[in-house]
């Protein structure tokens, strides 16, 4: 598996892009500074380095989008193919999450497809992908800010 | 902050994603609120549907129209779709429930009902075609039955003739022995005549009723589809703002004004009221207080409806049923549905008195009022509870964002679609 995290020459020219058609106004969503953040982290137990990116150029408000995302173990020798992936998200100070459950699909080159995500309001919203792997479970959260 | 609000904000926005820019000046409205504002206007075309081939097409359309007016669609011969939905009355009827119907719904308008993502207050309907054929065989609404409904298109020959150029050839049904002339599928109780009379029917017969059965849903969701409001004072206002025209910004009145301000700031109702049709489309429960029961269950139910429909937009009845698929397959049963309810438009809200899901206010003011005190609001724990907070208006407040919702009246039309096709 050649290709496990997206690196960060990709993610740059990606968010200088994501940037820019930000700020042509498409319509709501991610503010222009907000797509052109990190979209790299890792998990809370330090086992995985997540990364992900919209199939468009920046997330929008109340519009169906699609995701991909790489989950690169952080161990050397560490292995991918037993991991069980979920992706979810919440607005925490709403107290609510989308109305809908995305699909995950693996792709050939071992990334992962989440298709028909919606963040249906403005506002904060937490986007989590949660990797389990021989029982445990580790969490890597982002921030995700709609204007 | 409101000082400076005052000063002068460039804003540059790139109008519907070309590169044409656009430098709005504004002395009023930070760059931010115009960012917010500039979210609820212009509004598009109706969004396409791809699972109505005809959802577009005039013949459709002007079917659809005979249909909507038409009361032999119903089982005493005295219920049309426009019984409710009045036009004069902006599409509903002016009443909380229905005084004629034994139902506990708040009649929706159909202005911009073609905007919608899903249909009726739960969301039980996927498409606008299909949420048209769900009074037709209502028991407590137009009572028909699916074989009755179909025979009174094919059998008369203005009808089927008119069906015919939009849909090709229809059937025929003159074998009644194939083809009773009344039953169907939802005619209650099971095992009556009715019921019986349909379910005695040969597989493929049944399928040609359907056939033509959600055929007529598509005609009047294209009759329907013309229903649009979207140059209100409020759009005037906005195309003021955009280009400097002094005369389009009278448009709002300053208390109008304050009361947008409102809107998108301290009020926050753009959380839900999103976007040009001041709706997200999507479920939410605010503790509105019913006017019998509790908290409604209903979206629960209305997901495995959908989910579950013969006429959804994944169904065999559909135009592109991947649409359907790409809208279906991610809706599940969550927690989180437990007493929502849509989020209605905003556009014409101050044609459609009264209001909520049970029409449980008269008047605009205590809609806001509601918000502003929550006074009676039902506590179930529930998520949403977090962000429900009493605004605290003060009267002026509260007379702004109602003079802000009437800005959002626009009732042109073309007249000839507010009666029957003569």
């Amino acid at each position: 598996m050649k290709k496990k995290v997206l690196d960060r020459r990709t993610f740059l020219i990606r968010g200088i892009g994501a940037a820019a058609l930000g700020a042509l106004g498409c319509g709501p969503g991610e503010s222009a500074k907000a797509a052109s953040a990190s979209r790299t982290t890792d998990s809370n137990g330090g086992g995985f380095t997540v990364a992900f990116e919209p199939l468009r150029p920046s997330i929008p408000m109340n519009e169906i989008f699609d995701l991909r995302f790489t989950v690169a173990p952080k161990a050397k020798e560490g292995k991918t193919d037993d991991l069980s992936v979920q992706v979810d998200a919440r607005m925490p100070a709403h107290g609510h999450g989308m109305n809908r459950v995305p699909k995950l699909t693996r792709q050939g080159d071992g990334s992962y497809k989440a298709e028909g995500m919606l963040f249906h309001m403005p506002g904060h919203w937490e986007l989590y992908f949660d990797i389990t792997q021989g029982g445990k479970t580790e969490r890597a959260q982002f921030d995700v800010d709609l204007k | 902050m409101k000082k400076a609000a005052a000063l002068v904000a460039l804003f540059l926005i790139f109008s519907g994603c070309q590169k044409k820019p656009v430098t709005v000046v504004s002395t009023e409205f930070t760059s931010e609120e115009l960012d917010r504002i500039f979210q609820h206007s212009p509004s598009g075309d109706p969004p396409r549907d791809p699972t109505n081939i005809v959802f577009e097409k005039p013949d459709a359309a002007r079917l659809g129209q005979r249909l909507f007016f038409d009361p032999r669609f119903s089982k005493e011969g005295t219920v049309a779709c426009s019984t409710c939905h009045i036009p004069a009355r902006g599409f509903n009827d002016g009443e909380a429930l229905p005084q004629k119907f034994p139902v506990d719904r708040n009649v929706p308008t159909l202005w911009n009902v073609a905007y919608n993502r899903w249909f009726f207050w739960d969301g039980r309907v996927d498409s606008l075609w299909s949420q048209a054929l769900k009074p037709l065989e209502n028991p407590r609404e137009h009572a028909a039955t699916r074989l009755q409904v179909v025979h009174q298109v094919c059998d008369e020959p203005a009808l089927r003739s008119a069906y015919e150029r939009v849909f090709g050839p229809a059937p025929d049904l003159s074998d009644s022995g194939r083809f009773p002339p009344r039953g169907g599928p939802l005619a209650f109780p099971p095992g009556s005549p009715l019921h019986s009379a349909w379910t005695s029917m040969q597989g493929p017969d049944q399928a040609t009723v359907d056939r033509v059965f959600s055929n007529l849903g598509k005609a009047i969701a294209s009759y329907e589809r013309q229903l649009v409001s979207r140059h209100a004072p409020f759009d005037v206002f906005v195309e003021g703002l955009k280009s400097g025209d002094a005369e389009k910004l009278k448009a709002l009145s300053p208390e109008a004004r304050r009361g947008l301000r409102l809107f998108i700031g301290k009020a926050n109702c753009r959380l839900c009221h999103s976007g040009p049709q001041f709706s997200d489309g999507e479920f939410h429960n605010i503790g509105i207080p019913p006017l019998r029961g509790g908290l409604t269950p209903d979206r629960f139910a209305a997901i495995e409806e959908v989910r579950n429909d013969p006429f959804n937009m994944k169904g065999v009845f559909s135009d592109d049923r991947s649409v359907g698929e790409a809208k279906l397959d991610y809706l599940v049963r969550l927690q989180d549905a437990w007493g929502q309810i849509k989020t209605p438009t905003l556009r014409n809200i101050a044609k459609t008195a009264p209001y909520m899901h049970q029409g449980q206010f008269a008047e605009l003011e205590e809609v806001v009022r509601f918000y502003s005190t929550l006074k009676g609001m039902i506590q179930a724990g529930h998520h949403e509870r977090a962000i429900l907070t009493p605004l605290a208006l003060a009267p002026q407040e509260i007379a702004a964002l109602v003079a802000f919702l009437e800005s959002l009246s626009d009732e042109k039309i073309d007249a000839r679609l507010l009666k029957p096709i003569e």
